[in-house]
C-alpha cells in the first residue's frame, strides 16, 4: 500500500515547523492543515472506513478539511458519545480549522488568514500529533 | 477454540517478553488494548528491513539504540502465537511516536503477576505452576482507576468512603448515623453523594425543599464548558439533623433540587474534558471537585457515599480519594466472590497493594442477632482468609517478622487473625428492623428511633471512625 496517513501526518507537521522557522508561513499553515487532515483520515481508516487498494479513503470521506470534519460529525461516524467525547477532549482546537482551505495553496499570501489563524492551526496539528501517539499505543479509539 | 483466550494470551506474551534469548538491556513491555489484543513495546528503534531507508527523527538514531533484528523476529513470531489477541502491528518502537515518552513513560505501566499453569515439558518432566511478572500497560475503556493511587494529594481533612458491592446493606443509613454522631462531637462534616447512578442520599438528611439548587452532576456538566465555579457555591446545603448538635452536616447531593433532566446530564458526566494539559478524566475531575468543596466548606471530616459495585466511580473513590475505605459486607457468596476479584486485581500490582491495603476496613453489615457470636467468628475468619490470600504479604519461612529495626530485614505486612486494628477485623453493625426504610429526621415516638437505639446499632462503627479520624488525615 502506498498510502499511510499516520506517517504522512507526521511528515507534514515536521515540515510545517521547518517552514515556520524559516518564516514561510503560507506553506507552513498549509502543511499544519494537511497534517490534521491526514490524522483524521488515519482515525477513519482505523475505525473501518473503506479504502481503495492503495489505501486511499473512498467516498464519502475522500474530502479535505473543513468539510471532512463536518462529514465526520454530521454522518455520525462516531455514533457513541464516548468516541465523540474522546475526540473532542483531545482535539479542542479542531473547530479552528474551519477557515483553513486546501485551496490556500493557490491564493495570494495576503488573502490567507495567517495572522489570525496560523497559531490555532498549529495547536490543532500538535493535538492531532499527540492523539496519534495515544492511538498508536492502543490507548484510544 | 482454535486460538488462545484472553488469559492465556497474556501468559504467553509474558513468557515471551522475559525469554532469555532476548537482549537483557531492553525491558520488553506488553501493551494490552481495549479489545485485549497484545503488542510488545520496546524503548528502542525498530531494526530496518534490508534496503529500507530511515525516515523522520530516526535518521539521527544512535546505532546502539536499534533493537537487534533477531530479537525483533523472535517477538514477531511470539506475537503470531497470540492469535486472535495479537494487534495489527505486533511491536511498538520509538519510531511509532512523535513523543515516545508518552507511551514508554506512561503512568499506568505496572509490574503484573501472571500464573503459568503446571505443564508437561517436551522431555516428559512435570513443571509445577509458577508466577512470573510482566511489565504491562493495560489500556482499558474503564477500570484504570482501581490501579491509580494518587502520587500526592494536597493536605485535606480525613476522607471516609462508604462502599458496598451491592445496595441494600445499610450503607447510606450507616453513613447518615456516623455523620450525626460526628456532628454531636462538634465536628463539621461534609457529606458527598458520589453515587451518581443511584442518587438519593440527600433524602435521608434533608427535606426535599432544602436540597441545594445544584448537585454534583451539575458541576460535572458545567465544568466541562468552563463554568464549574458558578455551580460550586450553589451545591451545598445544611442538614437540619445537625441543628441540635454543636457541629454541622453539610450535604452535597448528586442531584439538585429542581432537576428536570438528570439522565441527560448523567450521560455526559463521565466524558473526558479538554484542558491545556491534555484531556482530564473522570478520576481527576472527581478529585478536583472534592478539593474545591473542601476549600469552600472547611470540614473536619469528609464522608463519601460511593457508587456500589465494581464500577469506575467506586474505583476512584476507594483508590484515589479515600484515607479510609469502609467496605460493607454481608456473609454471602456474592460478597466474597466480588471482594476476592477486587483484591486479586490489586494483588497483581505489588505497588498498588501497599498503598491500598491499610486504608481498608471491613464493616459487617446487618449482623444477625441469632447465633451472633458464632456468626461473627465465622465472618472474621472468612475476612482474614481473604486478606491473607490476597492483600497481606506472604511471609517466607524463617523470616523475621517483627523487625524493622535492622534495615536489611524486610518488614512483612501480615497481621494476625485476632488483631483488632487490622484491615480484615470486622466492625459490626447489627441488624435492626427499625433501621429498614428508616427516616432519621423523625423523632422517637413519631416512628423515629432514640439515641440509645442508634448507639446500640451504630455505636461500634462510630467509635471506630472517631478513633480513626482523630488519628489525622493526610
Amino acid at each position: 500500500m502506498t498510502v499511510d496517513y499516520v506517517i504522512a501526518s507526521r511528515r507534514h507537521i515536521r515540515d510545517a515547523f521547518v517552514l515556520q522557522y524559516e518564516g514561510r508561513l503560507a506553506n507552513a499553515g498549509q502543511l499544519f492543515g494537511i497534517s490534521v487532515e491526514c490524522g483524521l483520515k488515519s482515525l477513519l481508516v482505523r475505525g473501518g472506513a473503506p479504502t481503495d487498494p492503495q489505501g486511499n479513503l473512498r467516498s464519502p470521506f475522500r474530502e479535505h478539511l473543513p468539510k471532512l470534519d463536518t462529514l465526520i460529525n454530521g454522518l455520525m461516524t462516531l455514533p457513541d458519545g464516548r468516541a465523540a467525547g474522546l475526540l473532542h477532549s483531545r482535539l479542542p482546537n479542531l473547530a479552528s480549522m474551519a477557515n483553513w482551505k486546501v485551496d490556500h495553496r493557490y491564493w495570494r499570501e495576503s488573502a490567507i488568514p495567517l495572522t489570525t489563524s496560523i497559531e490555532a492551526w498549529e495547536w490543532s496539528a500538535l493535538e492531532m500529533d499527540a492523539l496519534l501517539d495515544e492511538a498508536a499505543g492502543g490507548g484510544v479509539l | 477454540m482454535a486460538g488462545c483466550t484472553f488469559n492465556q494470551a497474556l501468559v504467553r506474551a509474558a513468557l515471551a517478553a522475559q525469554d532469555a534469548r532476548l537482549p537483557a538491556r531492553w525491558t520488553v513491555g506488553v501493551v494490552r488494548d481495549v479489545y485485549g489484543r497484545l503488542r510488545f513495546a520496546v524503548d528502542a528503534w525498530r531494526p530496518l528491513a534490508d534496503g529500507e531507508e530511515a525516515e523522520g527523527p530516526r535518521q539521527y538514531a544512535d546505532p546502539d539504540e536499534i533493537y537487534p533484528v533477531e530479537a525483533h523476529n523472535f517477538l514477531v513470531a511470539a506475537a503470531a502465537g497470540l492469535q486472535p489477541y495479537s494487534g495489527s502491528s505486533p511491536l511498538l518502537y520509538r519510531d511509532d511516536f512523535s513523543n515516545p515518552a508518552l507511551l514508554f513513560r506512561h503512568e499506568d505501566w505496572h509490574r503484573t503477576i501472571v500464573t503459568v499453569s503446571a505443564e508437561t515439558t517436551e522431555d516428559g518432566a512435570e513443571a509445577p505452576s509458577r508466577e512470573i511478572s510482566v511489565h504491562l500497560l493495560d489500556r482499558q475503556i474503564t477500570g484504570q482507576d482501581w490501579l491509580r493511587p494518587p502520587a500526592d494529594a494536597p493536605v485535606h481533612p480525613h476522607r471516609l468512603v462508604f462502599f458496598g458491592l451491592k445496595g441494600g446493606v445499610g450503607r447510606s443509613t450507616a453513613l447518615t448515623m456516623v455523620a450525626w454522631g460526628l456532628a454531636r462531637q462538634g465536628k463539621r462534616v461534609l457529606l458527598v453523594d458520589f453515587d451518581l447512578e443511584s442518587p438519593g442520599l440527600s433524602g435521608l438528611l434533608l427535606p426535599s425543599e432544602q436540597v441545594a439548587e445544584c448537585g454534583l452532576v451539575d458541576w460535572l456538566v458545567e465544568d466541562a464548558v468552563g463554568q464549574g465555579d458558578e455551580v460550586l457555591r450553589r451545591m451545598v446545603s445544611a442538614s437540619p439533623l445537625a441543628e441540635t448538635t454543636t457541629g454541622a452536616i453539610r450535604v452535597v447531593a448528586a442531584m439538585g433540587r429542581e432537576e428536570q433532566d438528570y439522565l441527560a446530564k448523567l450521560a455526559r458526566a463521565y466524558t473526558d474534558v479538554p484542558s491545556p494539559n491534555g484531556p482530564k478524566r473522570m478520576g481527576a475531575r472527581m478529585r478536583q471537585v472534592l478539593e474545591l468543596l473542601e476549600i469552600q466548606e472547611q470540614p473536619d471530616v469528609v464522608l463519601i457515599d460511593s457508587r456500589a459495585g465494581l464500577h469506575d466511580l467506586a474505583a476512584v473513590s476507594i483508590t484515589s480519594l479515600a484515607d479510609t475505605a469502609l467496605l460493607f459486607a454481608t456473609d454471602s457468596a456474592q460478597t466474597w466472590m466480588g471482594y476476592r476479584q477486587l483484591f486479586t486485581h490489586w494483588q497483581r500490582r505489588p505497588d498498588v497493594v501497599t498503598h491500598v491495603r491499610d486504608r481498608l476496613a471491613i464493616v459487617r453489615a446487618l449482623t444477625p442477632k441469632s447465633d451472633r457470636e458464632g456468626g461473627v467468628r465465622r465472618f472474621q475468619h472468612e475476612t482474614y482468609e481473604l486478606f491473607a490470600e490476597t492483600l497481606y504479604d506472604d511471609i517466607p519461612p524463617g523470616a523475621e517478622v517483627e523487625s524493622g529495626v535492622l534495615e536489611h530485614v524486610p518488614v512483612y505486612f501480615h497481621p494476625s487473625e485476632s488483631d483488632e486494628a487490622a484491615p480484615h477485623f470486622p466492625i459490626l453493625v447489627d441488624w435492626d428492623e427499625r433501621f429498614q426504610e428508616f427516616d432519621p429526621r423523625l423523632r422517637a415516638g413519631q416512628g423515629g428511633v432514640t439515641e440509645a437505639q442508634i448507639d446500640a446499632t451504630f455505636g461500634a462503627l462510630l467509635q471506630w471512625v472517631t478513633e480513626r479520624v482523630s488519628g489525622g488525615g493526610e
